[in-house]
C-alpha cells in the first residue's frame, strides 16, 4: 500500500515535473530590437518558430533613431538592449564600429552561413562577421512614364543633361511644376555623383570627390541648380516631409526611390501616381549604392544559442519570402530571389537586374562616417538655402571629411 | 515663533528628508556623474579609456562660433514665444474664472493641444503647413485669401516663426493650468468689498487680481522659459526632415538640438556634458533672475 | 435695474465670443487630426481643395487599430491591439498613480516650505529645485545604470518612481504658492483650538488647497502622459511600455501611417481628456474667511 503511494507520488510528480518542465527549461526568452519594418510579418511562422524551438521572442519596435538612443543608453552601462538586434545601414557605424555588437565568428564557425546569402561582407568588418543579411536594397530611381511621354519623351533620359532637359519641358509644358523628387540632403548628391561615374573615395579613404573637375563636382553643381530653378518642390528644403510623401501625393515626375519603391508608387490607396510608375537605370555611368539590413546580435547578450537560432530562422527561405511579400524588401538569397522572380512576382526585374551590376558601396563602415554624412546633409541643406556656389560646397565638404578622419583614424 | 517643537520637527524630518533623498539619488547622483564626464575627452566612437581634460570642453564650446550663434538664435525663440504664449494663457485663464454655462467643457477642450502626443504633434503641424496639399493652404484658398499655395516653411526665418506659433500653440495649456489656479485663490470677497467701493473692472485687475498673481505667474513664467530656452520637439519636427530621421537643420539649430548633434551623433559625451552644464548654468541664471525680482517680492 | 441686465448680456456675449475664439485656437488643428482619422489617403492629399469632411468617412483606421489580434503586425506600419491595450493601461496607471504620490507628497512638502521654519529650510527648498532646468538625457546613462541595478527596467513601479522624482521640484514649488495663499488665520486659529500638524493637514491644508492640488494632479498626469524619453529608454515590452513609444511605432521607413496614427491619437487623447473634465471642477474659488469652521 505504501509502495502504491509512493509510487503514484512519484508519478504525480514527474506528470507536473513534464508539463511544466518545457516551460521552465526550454523557455528561453530573447528580446528583438527593430524598427517597424523589421518586425517578422508573418504571425504563423513566427508562432510555429517559437513553439519548435521553445524560445519566446520579445519583439521591441521602435523608431531607427530611438534604436540607436536605446543602445547606447544600455551599452554604456555594460548591458545589452536587446540580444537580437535588426541593423540597418547606418549601423556599420554607429554601432558596429563603436562596438556595440558581438562578432558572430564563433556561432558561424559551428553553423556556418550559406554563400546563398549575399551582402555578407557588408558587415564583415576587420574579418569579424557582425550582422547576417536580411535584405538588399539599392537606391535606384524610378518615374512617372505617362508624364514623360506627354512632355515628348519615350523612354527615360540616359544622361543627366537629358534629364535636366527633360524636366524643364515638363515643368514648361505645365504637365508638372515640380518633376524632381529628391531631398536636399547627402543623398541626392551621392546618387547623382555616384551615377555620374565619380568614385567619391579611393583605396586609402582620400577624397577624390573633390579633385578640381570631377564628376561630384558637376553633380553638386547641377543639383544645386535644380533647387534654384525649382525643379524640386520648394516643401522639400522646407524639410517637413521627404521626397517619397512628394512624389507619392502627385508632386514629381522622377524619384529617388529604392529597390521596391514602385510597388508603392503603383498602389492605388497610396500614391496618386499610379499606375505609371517604372525604374529607370541610372543614367550615364548609373553606379549607386545600397542600403542593406542584418540582424545580429548585442554585445552583452546572455543568450547566444537562441538569438543564434533566431538568426538562421530570421534570414531563412520562409521569412525571407514573407518579408518580401509585406514589404517589398528584396531578399539576401539568391535562391529565394530566383524563386521569386520565377513566379513573376518581382516588379521591374530587368531594371534592378541592370542596375545590381553596378554599385559602389561608399566607406560606411568607418568610423566615422555617421558624423561625416550628417555633416554633408548640412552643406547640402545650406548650399540650397544661402544659393552657395557648388565648388565652395564640396571643399568644405571635403573639410569635414579630412578633419574627421585625422581625428578617428 | 521660536524654536520648533518635538513633533514639528518629526513632522518636518518625515516629509521632506525622503523627498531630499530621493532627488539627491535619482537626480543629483547622475547630475554628478555627468559634471565629472564633462571635464573628460569621452567620445563613444573612441574605444579608449576617457582621460580628464578639465575645462577644454566648455573652452571649446565657448570659444567656438557655433555656441554663440545657436545661443542666440535660442534667445530669439524665447524672447518671441515667452510674451505670446504668456499673454494667451492669462487671457484664456481670466475667460475661465467667469462662470458660465459649458465652461466645464471650454476649460478642458482647451487643453487639448497638451494631450496631444508630441510625435503626432510634429507630423500634424508638417501636414498643416505642407506646401502642396497642407490644410493651412487649403482654408486660405477656399476662403479666398491666396490664389497659389504658400510654402511655409521655405526659408529659415519664417521656419524661427511657424516654431514659436507651433511651440505657443503646444504648450500654452501649462500656464494656464497654473495661473487658473493661482486667480482661484483671490479671495473673492476682497474683489467684492472693491467693486462695493466702486472699482472698475481695469482697476480691480490691477490693483487686486494681479499682483495676488504673482507667484503663480511667476512659477509658470519660469518653467515656461525653460521649456522655451531648451525647445526641442516641435524644431526637430517641423524642420529637420520629418519621418526620415533626417540631418538636423542647421538654420533652425536651438542649444538643445546642438546638445543632441553633439551627444547622440557625434558620440562626443565629454563635450555634450559640458554643453548640458552650460544650458543649465544659463537656465538657472534667467530662472533665479525671474525668481528673486518677481515672486520672492510679493511674497510677504 | 436696467443697467445691471445690460451689463451682464453685454458681459455673456463677450464670454462666448473669446471662448470661440480660444476654442478656434486651440481645437482647430486638432480637428485636423479627428478628420485624418476617418479619411482615406488619397483625400488627404487632395489639393488644393480640402476635403474637410470626408464624402465617405471611414472608421477602418480605427478598425485596424483594434482587430486583428496580437501586438505587431508585419506588412504595414502599424502595432495592432495588443499594444494599445497595453500602452492605454500601462499609461493610465502610471500617471494616475504618479499623479497622486506627487499631489500628496508635494503638498505636504509645499506646506512646509510655506508655513514653517527650520534650520536650512532655504537651502533644503534650493536644494529640491535647483537641477529642474538640467537636459534630462544628461542624467539618463546614470540613472539607466541604477535603475537596473534595482531591477525596476520595464516595471510600473521603476516608471511612478522616475517620474514621482522628476516631477516633484515642481509640484513642490506650486503648492508652496498655493498654500501660502490660504489665509493665515485660519491655520493660527486651528492651532490655538489645540490641533496638531497633521490634524491641521487634514481639516484644513487639504480642502483649502483643492484647486492647487488639481492643478498639480493635472499637470503631473499630462506631463507623464506625453514624456517620451523615460519610457523610450526605460520600458521595453507591453510589461510598462507607455502610449507615446507604442505611437511612435506608426513611423515606417518611408512614410508614416497617418491616419492610423492620427485614430490612435485620438484614442490616447480620451482618457485625459476625460480625467480633466472631472478634476477641473475643483478649480474653483476655494473657501474664504468666514466660511471654515
Amino acid at each position: 500500500m505504501l509502495e502504491m503511494k509512493m509510487h503514484f507520488r512519484k508519478m504525480v510528480l514527474g506528470i507536473f515535473m513534464v508539463m511544466f518542465l518545457p516551460l521552465g527549461a526550454f523557455a528561453e526568452k530573447i528580446t528583438f530590437l527593430t524598427p517597424s519594418w523589421g518586425v517578422p510579418p508573418n504571425k504563423e511562422l513566427l508562432e510555429a518558430f517559437q513553439k519548435e524551438s521553445g524560445i519566446t521572442v520579445e519583439i521591441q519596435s521602435v523608431q531607427n533613431k530611438d534604436l540607436f538612443s536605446r543602445i547606447q543608453v544600455a551599452a554604456a552601462t555594460e548591458q545589452a538592449a536587446a540580444d537580437v538586434i535588426f541593423l540597418t545601414q547606418e549601423a556599420p557605424s554607429n554601432l558596429v564600429a563603436v562596438g556595440m555588437m558581438r562578432s558572430l565568428n564563433d556561432l558561424a564557425s559551428k553553423d556556418p552561413l550559406e554563400s546563398d546569402l549575399l551582402g555578407q561582407e557588408f558587415w564583415n568588418i576587420d574579418g569579424e562577421q557582425y550582422g547576417v543579411p536580411v535584405y538588399a536594397q539599392l537606391v535606384m530611381m524610378d518615374y512617372n512614364k505617362k508624364r514623360l511621354a506627354d512632355a515628348g519623351f519615350n523612354s527615360p533620359p540616359g544622361t543627366w543633361d537629358e534629364l535636366r532637359k527633360a524636366s524643364y519641358q515638363i515643368k514648361s509644358k505645365g504637365i508638372d511644376k515640380h518633376p524632381i523628387a529628391m531631398k536636399a540632403s547627402d543623398w541626392s548628391w551621392y546618387l547623382m555623383a555616384l551615377s555620374m561615374g565619380d568614385p567619391m573615395f579611393d583605396g586609402d579613404l582620400e577624397p577624390v570627390f573633390a579633385n578640381p573637375g570631377s564628376k561630384a563636382r558637376e553633380a553638386m553643381k547641377m543639383l544645386l541648380e535644380f533647387f534654384r530653378e525649382e525643379l524640386i518642390s520648394p516643401e522639400i528644403v522646407a524639410g517637413t516631409v521627404n521626397q517619397h510623401s512628394i512624389f507619392w501625393s502627385g508632386v514629381g515626375t522622377f524619384h529617388q526611390g529604392w529597390q521596391g519603391s514602385i510597388r508603392v508608387g503603383n498602389n492605388a490607396d497610396k500614391s496618386k501616381q499610379a499606375p505609371n510608375v517604372a525604374y529607370m537605370v541610372l543614367p550615364e555611368v548609373g553606379s549607386t549604392w545600397s542600403f542593406p539590413a542584418a540582424i545580429g546580435i548585442a554585445r552583452y547578450s546572455k543568450n547566444l544559442d537562441a538569438s543564434w537560432k533566431f538568426i538562421r530562422w530570421y534570414t531563412g527561405i520562409e521569412n525571407q519570402k514573407a518579408i518580401y511579400n509585406a514589404f517589398g524588401l528584396y531578399p539576401s538569397r539568391a535562391s529565394v530571389a530566383d524563386d521569386l522572380n520565377r513566379q513573376g512576382a518581382v516588379d521591374g526585374y530587368p531594371e534592378i537586374l541592370a542596375q545590381a551590376a553596378k554599385v559602389n558601396e561608399l566607406p560606411r563602415y568607418t568610423l566615422w562616417w555617421g558624423p561625416f554624412t550628417a555633416k554633408v546633409s548640412e552643406e547640402v541643406l545650406t548650399a540650397v538655402q544661402t544659393n552657395a556656389d557648388a565648388d565652395a560646397t564640396i571643399d568644405k565638404i571635403a573639410d569635414h571629411w579630412n578633419e574627421l578622419k585625422s581625428e578617428y583614424e | 515663533m521660536g524654536r520648533n517643537s518635538r513633533s514639528d520637527l518629526l513632522f518636518i524630518g518625515l516629509i521632506i528628508v525622503p523627498l531630499v533623498l530621493l532627488v539627491g539619488i535619482l537626480i543629483y547622483l547622475p547630475a554628478v556623474d555627468s559634471f565629472y564626464t564633462s571635464f573628460t575627452n569621452e567620445n563613444l566612437r573612441i574605444r579608449i579609456p576617457p582621460k580628464i581634460i578639465g575645462f577644454k570642453n566648455y573652452i571649446k564650446l565657448l570659444s567656438g562660433s557655433e555656441f554663440w550663434n545657436v545661443t542666440l538664435r535660442t534667445i530669439a525663440v524665447v524672447v518671441l514665444t515667452l510674451p505670446l504664449e504668456l499673454m494667451i494663457s492669462l487671457g484664456i485663464a481670466l475667460l475661465l474664472t467667469e462662470v458660465f454655462p459649458g465652461r466645464a467643457l471650454v476649460r478642458t477642450l482647451v487643453l487639448l493641444p497638451w494631450m496631444l502626443p508630441p510625435i503626432v504633434n510634429g507630423f500634424l503641424w508638417g501636414w498643416v503647413l505642407n506646401g502642396e496639399y497642407g490644410a493651412l493652404n487649403g482654408l486660405l484658398y477656399q476662403f479666398g485669401w491666396i490664389d497659389e499655395y504658400i510654402t511655409w516653411l521655405k526659408n529659415p526665418d519664417t521656419q524661427i516663426l511657424w516654431v514659436v506659433v507651433v511651440q505657443t500653440w503646444t504648450r500654452f495649456a501649462f500656464p494656464t493650468i497654473i495661473i487658473l489656479a493661482g486667480l482661484q485663490s483671490i479671495p473673492t470677497d476682497l474683489l467684492d468689498s472693491a467693486k462695493v467701493d466702486g472699482a472698475s473692472v481695469f482697476q480691480r485687475f490691477r490693483h487686486i487680481t494681479l499682483p495676488l498673481l504673482i507667484p503663480s505667474f511667476t512659477v509658470a513664467l519660469t518653467i515656461e522659459f525653460i521649456a522655451s530656452f531648451q525647445i526641442f520637439d516641435v524644431i526637430w519636427t517641423l524642420t529637420s526632415g520629418g519621418s526620415s530621421g533626417g540631418a538636423i537643420n542647421p538654420f533652425t539649430k536651438t542649444l538643445m538640438l546642438y546638445n543632441y548633434e553633439i551627444v547622440f551623433r557625434d558620440l562626443r559625451i565629454g563635450q555634450g556634458a559640458a554643453l548640458s552644464f552650460l544650458i543649465l548654468i544659463i537656465s538657472l541664471g534667467v530662472a533665479i533672475v525671474f525668481v528673486k525680482r518677481l515672486y520672492n517680492q510679493s511674497i510677504q | 435695474m436696467n443697467q445691471f441686465f445690460h451689463s451682464k448680456w453685454s458681459k455673456n456675449i463677450l464670454i462666448y465670443f473669446f471662448s470661440i475664439i480660444a476654442l478656434l485656437w486651440a481645437v482647430g488643428p486638432i480637428y485636423w487630426v479627428v478628420v485624418s482619422s476617418i479619411s482615406t489617403r488619397m483625400e488627404l492629399y487632395s489639393a488644393p481643395e480640402k476635403v474637410w469632411f470626408p464624402s465617405e468617412p471611414t472608421l477602418e483606421a480605427y478598425y485596424r487599430l483594434f482587430q486583428g489580434g496580437g501586438q505587431y503586425r508585419g506588412g504595414d506600419v502599424s502595432p495592432t491591439e495588443g499594444l494599445m491595450w497595453s500602452g492605454l493601461i500601462n499609461t493610465l496607471i502610471i500617471s494616475i498613480v504618479s499623479g497622486a504620490f506627487i499631489t500628496f507628497l508635494s503638498t505636504n512638502a509645499g506646506y512646509v516650505f510655506a508655513r514653517m521654519k527650520f534650520r536650512g529650510k532655504n537651502a533644503v527648498f534650493y536644494f529640491l529645485m535647483m537641477l529642474m532646468p538640467l537636459p534630462l538625457w544628461v542624467s539618463i546613462i546614470t540613472l539607466f545604470f541604477l535603475i537596473s541595478k534595482a531591477g525596476l527596467i520595464d516595471s510600473l513601479t521603476g516608471m511612478v518612481i522616475l517620474f514621482v522624482v522628476f516631477i516633484l521640484p515642481l509640484g513642490i514649488w506650486l503648492m508652496a504658492t498655493f498654500v501660502r495663499d490660504i489665509n493665515i488665520e485660519i491655520e493660527e486659529a486651528a492651532m490655538i483650538d489645540g490641533c496638531n500638524r497633521w490634524q491641521l493637514m487634514y481639516w484644513i491644508v487639504y480642502p483649502l488647497s483643492k484647486a492647487g492640488m488639481a492643478a498639480v494632479f493635472l499637470i503631473s498626469i499630462l506631463t507623464v502622459w506625453n514624456n517620451f524619453l523615460l519610457p523610450l529608454i526605460f520600458t521595453r515590452s507591453p510589461d510598462s511600455q507607455m502610449l507615446t513609444v507604442v505611437l511612435s511605432m506608426f513611423v515606417g521607413q518611408y512614410e508614416v501611417a497617418w491616419e492610423d496614427m492620427a485614430a490612435a491619437a485620438v484614442v490616447t487623447m480620451l482618457p485625459p481628456f476625460l480625467i480633466a473634465l472631472f478634476f477641473q471642477r475643483f478649480l474653483i474659488r476655494g473657501m474664504t474667511l468666514g466660511a471654515v469652521k
